[in-house]
């Protein structure tokens, strides 16, 4: 190969861009570095539409020009659909921009952020300064997430462009099975990745762990059947269902039930017996606190959670003989 | 390396140069993620480049050669920066609303201006993704910030995660750490007279106080976990990722056989407690013991 792939698409960004008018194909064959004026005409066009293709894909509008009877007259790049257009950033601002392009641990989401960090401070102008500033803040927080599968920005274009995702999905007990899904969102809690959308198989809402999802990705053409409903909310698709919210009266012993008392958002003496109520907490979540709370804490009602409570706590003392 | 992000890294280092005019190569690379002997090359490949004819005129003109620090004479048409991608914006905007939900990180009025300006800058306003932060009460996320920019102490109620059990203490801020979406504070004890760690979901209540003094030298330590092994039916079995158990066994019925780190019994057992039968403990016996009493001594307590 006489001439890199990447020194070629770079002649043809620059040539495209600096036209006034379309450039035809026969000219960028002809006067473009890297396209081998002596080559076959079927082995420019096979070069030319893929290096076409991926200029397309990374951001940079080719536009084709169309003469008065609907041939092709040629290429352009319109500089001002290509440019970033001019942002300034104050010094407060620039340095959070610093921060942010930190937070993702794994090359995954951390280039893209670092090259759209570097292409703001271009088009801002501004220099290297507020690495210092953000330096100040670095020293007194440390965030980091993370983000390793390359899955999350496949799934991310597919919820973008709304196509149907397809992929093998492996269940907690190991067995696996092809899902077919409508995404609506990618969403990631306490370092684990969800794809949020409608299973159709299942006909229903479903969170799919992204680290579960064994081999590759594949975004079809297919347009999605649904979209994300107005009132469904991405975070919350991923919690945990912990029931209806319920109430319940609480007698906890003084220096017992901590986590009882941070969900009733008791700011009394800890060291003291208390009753307490707990409101609209999940009936799952709360008969879980109840009984991880042990001697410590009793139900004094309803009636139906004290039950409950102690019919798990039998059934513990039975599993345990 | 394939071409296009090649491509991609060389369209947005010929803007970012001329804005950092003179910067040495050394920065720059850093910068991109890149080494040295990498940006040489992409500085190499650029100076080749340029409009047909080919001639002194038509090409990017870098000098980076001299003092190792790099100018930017002529950029032909590479002057500013391409648009950002969905990707570029959304994994910077990610990255913002992170930082947005962990109490004492940044300025909240800076990153929300930043945020919007980045908005503004892209088409697509479909947001494909979120990021869940573990939620602070405002007035304890309200009370970190004052501390962490003041110098002041907090007096906190928190309560433990191991024991259940809320104490009450006054702490000197030293720095938030969040880790995938876990938030916590690290501190200096004046019960414990060294520095620890508390969680911020954890804390009841913050309020300022007047600073209290650091000893030069204080540290934290963990001792390792022990182990346990569980019996856990499907509807117990998200303790594996959960508390990264490490799976023994599959046995017949679905269930499986994990072995779990511990590191406080009282622990182990109001996780067993509240995850119900479908959790059991096997080994060590005197873990088994200690779920089933204090199985037994919660229900005599109701008697």
């Amino acid at each position: 190969m006489a001439i890199d792939r990447t020194e070629r698409l770079l002649n043809l960004v620059f040539c495209l861009m600096s036209a006034r008018r379309a450039v035809s194909r026969a000219d960028i064959q002809r006067t473009i570095s890297g396209y081998g004026a002596d080559q076959s005409a079927a082995a420019f066009e096979r070069m030319f539409e893929r290096d076409k293709d991926e200029l397309r894909a990374m951001g940079v509008p080719v536009d084709t020009v169309v003469d008065v009877n609907g041939e092709v007259e040629g290429y352009r790049i319109p500089l001002d659909e290509y440019a970033l257009a001019p942002l300034e950033f104050d010094a407060q601002e620039a340095a959070v921009l610093t921060l942010a392009a930190q937070v993702w641990d794994d090359a995954v989401l951390k280039s893209d952020a670092v090259t759209a960090l570097r292409k703001l401070e271009a088009a801002a102008g501004s220099g290297t300064a507020p690495e210092e500033r953000a330096k100040d803040f670095a020293d007194r927080t440390f965030v980091r997430h993370s983000a390793s599968d390359s899955a999350i920005l496949s799934l991310m274009a597919a919820v973008r462009a709304s196509r149907i995702v397809t992929f093998e999905y492996r269940t907690a007990s190991g067995a696996t099975a092809m899902r077919t899904v409508d995404p609506w969102g990618v969403v990631a809690r306490s370092g684990s990745w969800y794809l949020v959308g409608r299973d159709h198989d299942r006909d229903a809402m479903r969170a799919f762990r992204v680290s579960r999802i064994t081999g590759d990705v594949s975004v079809t053409r297919t347009p999605a059947s649904s979209g994300k409903p107005n009132d469904v909310d991405l975070a919350a698709a991923i919690e945990f269902d912990h029931g209806p919210g319920v109430t319940v009266l609480v007698a906890i012993k003084g220096g017992f039930g901590a986590e009882l008392r941070r969900l009733a958002h008791s700011t009394l003496d800890p060291t003291a017996d208390v009753v307490l109520t707990i409101s609209d907490v999940g009936e799952r979540r709360l008969i879980d606190a109840l009984c991880a709370a042990g001697a410590g804490a009793q139900v004094i009602e309803p009636t139906a959670i004290r039950s409950a409570v102690l019919e798990r706590l039998s059934a513990v003392a039975q599993a345990h003989r | 390396m394939t071409a296009p992000s090649r491509l991609a890294r060389l369209l947005a280092l010929v803007p970012w140069l001329s804005a950092n005019d003179g910067i040495s190569l050394a920065d720059a690379a850093h910068h991109f993620g890149v080494t040295i002997e990498q940006l040489e090359q992409d500085l190499w490949l650029l100076i080749v480049c340029g409009l047909p004819g080919y001639g002194p005129a038509d090409l990017v003109d870098i000098q980076f050669w001299d003092d190792g620090r790099i100018h930017v004479l002529d950029p032909q048409t590479l002057g500013r920066p391409l648009r950002l991608t969905a990707d570029e914006a959304t994994s910077l905007l990610l990255g913002l609303r992170v930082l947005q939900q962990v109490p004492g990180a940044v300025p909240t009025d800076a990153l929300d201006r930043a945020a919007a300006k980045i908005e503004a800058a892209i088409e697509s306003r479909t947001s494909a993704a979120a990021v869940v932060i573990s939620p602070t009460q405002a007035s304890v996320s309200q009370a970190l910030d004052e501390a962490l920019s003041s110098g002041m102490a907090l007096a906190l109620t928190y309560a433990a995660e191991t024991r259940d059990e809320v104490s009450e203490r006054v702490v000197q801020p030293l720095r938030v750490v969040s880790v995938d979406g876990r938030s916590s504070l690290i501190a200096y004890c004046s019960i414990a007279e060294a520095v620890r760690t508390f969680r911020i979901d954890r804390i009841i209540a913050a309020e300022s106080c007047p600073a209290i003094s650091v000893p030069s030298g204080s540290s934290s330590a963990s001792l390792p976990p022990s182990r346990a092994t569980l019996r856990l039916a499907e509807a117990a079995q998200w303790i594996v990722e959960a508390h990264g158990a490490e799976v023994l066994e599959h046995e017949g019925n679905g269930s499986i056989l994990v072995s779990l780190g511990v590191h406080d019994l009282t622990w182990l057992t109001r996780l067993v407690l509240s995850a119900g039968p479908a959790a059991v403990v096997v080994s060590p016996p005197e873990a088994a013991a200690a779920v089933r009493d204090a199985a037994l001594r919660a229900i005599s307590a109701y008697a």
